[in-house]
């Protein structure tokens, strides 16, 4: 049993005020109860840096005390433009030690199925830097499912699926499978990128794309990747150098042959040790439902595939998150009547798994729970529409 | 004469944007929706499609239904979008664009997106396209973009 472990303070700075109603309301100004799908980080102070749109905006809120109360919201992108916030889609934020915050989203074009990569920059937390498109090819085509890295370095990474190719081939009267997966660099903290490069063609075009950072500080990318005509697994990439990425390799075989969007991405955290703890979520008639492994550090070996989560209650969208020995599992589950969210927690990097736990319900639409790290301290992020922002914590 | 001849365009431009939205009546698809239709539909066989605006794959299965829809204008398709009220317009302009006007269509209402794919199966995970073809006794569920050989042997067997 795992309750004994997990201490549950849901920290909710707007419990009161159902959120619904105010947020159906037009005239009300932009709220963090209301956005459809934030981010949040932790700086090195232990403060909580939340990105979130609004009508064209991207906002940050701080909260100096872990989620009851926030100062003012500050906009990003002064000028109002196009930013994906749904579901697979949301505004990125990342921190690094200097303080210095890192904000990406997708800005949708309008041709459908188009967007372009969308970055900027803060010392402060107050004033942002002029929002610019990293994608470097520019025509209208997708480039979109942005993930945004930073490493301790201060090396700034964005990583997306990319259709340019896929454009190109079309034009030229060739099938191409999906989308491509491209990234960009930045070596001085985001005041401009490096070329974009490409990892590989023809990944799965409708899912989020991860970054995490392995024990030399390089990055490591996980994908939903389509291998041969329709099959929809995961790979990823560890980089050779800074600005070089490896051959990607396949991490999961479960072999769902779909043509469809399966609007489900996987999730990575890369431990101290350097395992990579991997979790996603698969269809296959014989393999389904949520899934973990983990990816050997000593031989890069991955460990049998475990199911996780409730396949027939819906268990979907899982997150994952590492620190020393232990790891945390994170989804949702839907009764009929009310979304909920479970917890599996391991101590020895994901050998052996407590039992799930339901953490919060709500009776609303949610967002996906997402997990995150203040310190030593295990949190999560969940987003409902019956209660907005909420904090939960996790004990050891 | 070349005045009253432009006039005369406008006016049939008008007349057949005006007729081909006219045909399209975007219904709410709630909770009981799909009980509904099952009881609307009395025993008959009918195919229900879920798409969204953002499913690339969803396209082409829309293309292709339009396509069959002329050849097939008798076949029962239902089609439910699973995006959002405040999106009609474009959902309009999308069934205009394949020539699925005429045809039943929902759009997912405002209660949560995940109450309503359970009220029509609990085990559907969200991903599209997603079809249902039904008969009097048996429901079948296809994840992803159907295939054309696959779909006329339905309607012809319907």
């Amino acid at each position: 049993m795992l309750s004994p472990a997990i201490s549950l303070a849901a920290m909710d700075h707007n419990a009161k005020n159902k959120s619904a109603d105010v947020c159906a309301d037009p005239s009300q100004p932009a709220q963090l109860k209301c956005a459809p799908a934030p981010s949040s980080v932790f700086d090195h102070k232990g403060r909580l840096w939340v990105a979130w749109s609004h009508a064209g905006h991207v906002y940050v809120s701080r909260s100096d005390d872990k989620g009851k109360t926030f100062h003012s919201s500050v906009v990003v992108n002064k000028v109002p433009e196009g930013i994906s916030a749904r579901g697979e889609n949301r505004p990125k934020i990342a921190v690094n030690d200097a303080g210095r915050m890192y904000i990406s989203w997708t800005m949708p074009l309008e041709k459908r199925f188009t967007g372009h990569i969308r970055f900027s920059y803060s010392d402060d937390g107050k004033n942002f830097s002029e929002p610019v498109t990293v994608n470097d090819h520019l025509e209208i085509s997708g480039h979109r499912f942005d993930a945004l890295g930073v490493n301790k370095k201060g090396d700034v990474y964005l990583a997306w699926l990319d259709k340019r190719d896929r454009d190109q081939a079309m034009s030229n009267k060739e099938k191409y499978q999906g989308a491509a997966v491209y990234y960009a660099l930045s070596e001085d903290g985001g005041k401009s990128f490096k070329p974009n490069k490409k990892i590989i063609d023809h990944s799965c075009e409708c899912c989020r794309v991860i970054i995490d950072f392995d024990k030399n500080d390089l990055p490591v990318i996980l994908w939903r990747n389509i291998y041969g005509n329709d099959i929809r697994d995961h790979a990823l990439v560890n980089f050779l150098s800074k600005d070089q990425p490896g051959e990607p390799v396949r991490v999961s075989y479960d072999e769902w042959r779909i043509d469809a969007c399966p609007h489900h991405g996987p999730d990575m955290s890369i431990d101290d040790a350097d395992n990579y703890h991997l979790t996603w979520f698969n269809n296959a008639p014989e393999r389904h439902g949520l899934f973990y492994a983990r990816r050997n550090q000593k031989d890069n070996s991955l460990t049998a595939a475990v199911n996780f989560g409730n396949y027939k209650a819906g268990a979907s969208h899982p997150n994952v998150i590492s620190d020393e020995n232990h790891v945390w599992l994170v989804w949702k589950e839907f009764d009929g009547k009310q979304e909920s969210i479970w917890l599996q927690h391991s101590t020895d990097q994901g050998d052996s798994w407590s039992r799930a736990e339901q953490i919060a319900v709500t009776t609303s639409a949610a967002d996906y729970p997402l997990l995150m790290k203040d310190k030593d301290d295990i949190y999560i992020q969940w987003q409902t529409q019956s209660d907005g922002f909420r904090l939960l914590s996790v004990a050891r | 004469m070349k005045l009253f001849k432009i006039g005369n365009l406008f006016f049939i431009l008008l007349f057949v944007t005006l007729s081909a939205h006219a045909e399209i009546v975007l219904q709410t698809f709630e909770k009981q929706t799909y009980q509904s239709i099952l009881e609307n539909e009395n025993q008959q066989s009918f195919l229900l499609v879920l798409w969204s605006l953002d499913c690339p794959p969803c396209m082409d299965e829309l293309s292709m239904l339009g396509g069959l829809h002329q050849q097939f204008p008798d076949k029962k398709i239902i089609l439910v979008s699973t995006d959002s009220e405040a999106q009609s317009d474009e959902i309009m302009q999308i069934m205009n664009k394949f020539k699925l006007t005429g045809l039943p269509q929902w759009v997912f209402g405002n209660e949560s997106p995940q109450y309503l794919r359970y009220s029509i199966d609990p085990l559907w995970y969200g991903e599209l396209p997603r079809s249902y073809f039904h008969t009097a006794e048996t429901r079948q569920a296809v994840s992803g973009k159907l295939k054309k050989a696959d779909l006329i042997r339905w309607f012809n067997a319907g």
